[in-house]
């Protein structure tokens, strides 16, 4: 793949531009390792900002609109929508386990039964996040059950 | 939507299985307190119980299954005891329409409604069951990715 490095006018903004054939996986690894700003997280606490490793979170959360990012003992807020989120996350770690929620398989310390065909993931700081019906299809596929 | 109705079906297939097996179960049990070790039935009561199971089978469509729309926990819990009346009413009027017995006759009516629980309890335990057996393929299936 030839490589060209343009420097920007004074006034112009840093841009990536990619000319290709097909966008294919490798491709979309790239774009997103590019719009993510690294292989970190960018996430936000308190006016502050911060770059997070994916595996050091172990859920996203869609609450009111907003989506979190709740790590061992620490929450913070993700300026993005969870759809997005699923995109850029590495597929093989990470899966929606309900509507306003993704799960992080690599912090789930168990897995049990609860009521009405849900299942219950105990994390492995302690807590619970629950794998709605219709997400343990997709749950179980990607666990290879 | 087609992948929902086969769903479905296969749900009810695998109810119906259930329901029967606990029916038979029950059956026996009922039989064996009310009638004695030594009563004879006829052919018809197996039709009757195949009969009464899919007919208890097609209230399921009050409970939800893996692809459709999340139902919350409460309502989850209004439609679980919605079925468990359902089930309730159709035995208990499939009972006297097929003469197992009559609601003069208190004591097989009482023990009607323990069988009716039993064997809901017991579909439920075993729900419950094929649910921790799953839950545990998919934590052998984590700890041999941490492992990795």
């Amino acid at each position: 793949m030839k490589v060209t490095i343009v420097e920007p006018e004074p006034n112009e903004e840093e841009e990536v531009i990619i000319k290709c054939r097909l966008l294919d996986e490798e491709l979309m690894r790239l774009i997103n390792h590019f719009k993510q700003g690294g292989e970190n997280l960018t996430v936000y606490r308190e006016g502050e900002v911060f770059f997070l490793k994916p595996d050091e979170v172990f859920y996203f959360e869609s609450v009111d609109q907003k989506v979190f990012a709740y790590c061992r003992s620490e929450v913070y807020q993700v300026k993005r929508k969870l759809y997005e989120l699923l995109e850029d996350l590495p597929a093989q770690d990470f899966v929606r386990v309900s509507k306003s929620s993704i799960l992080n398989l690599n912090q789930i310390k168990s897995l049990a039964p609860a009521f009405g065909g849900r299942y219950e993931a105990r994390l492995k700081n302690g807590e619970k996040v629950i794998i709605s019906r219709q997400y343990v299809g997709p749950l179980k596929e990607k666990l290879g059950v | 939507m087609k992948e929902n109705k086969v769903k479905r079906l296969e749900f009810m297939v695998s109810l119906f299985v259930k329901i029967a097996t606990g029916i038979l179960f029950v059956t026996a049990l009922y039989i064996s307190i009310f009638y004695g070790w030594d009563f004879d039935i006829k052919v018809e009561v197996l039709w009757q119980i195949l009969i009464l199971a899919a007919v208890c089978t097609i209230g399921s469509f009050f409970l939800p299954i893996e692809e459709e729309k999340e139902v919350p926990r409460n309502a989850m819990l209004i439609r679980m005891i919605l079925y468990y009346v359902y089930i309730n009413v159709v035995v208990l009027a499939c009972g006297v329409y097929f003469e197992w017995f009559s609601f003069s006759q208190r004591n097989q009516v009482f023990g009607m409604v323990a069988a009716i629980a039993f064997v809901f309890a017991g579909v439920l335990g075993l729900s419950y069951w094929q649910g921790s057996r799953e839950a545990g393929r998919m934590n052998q299936r984590l700890k041999e990715r941490e492992q990795k």
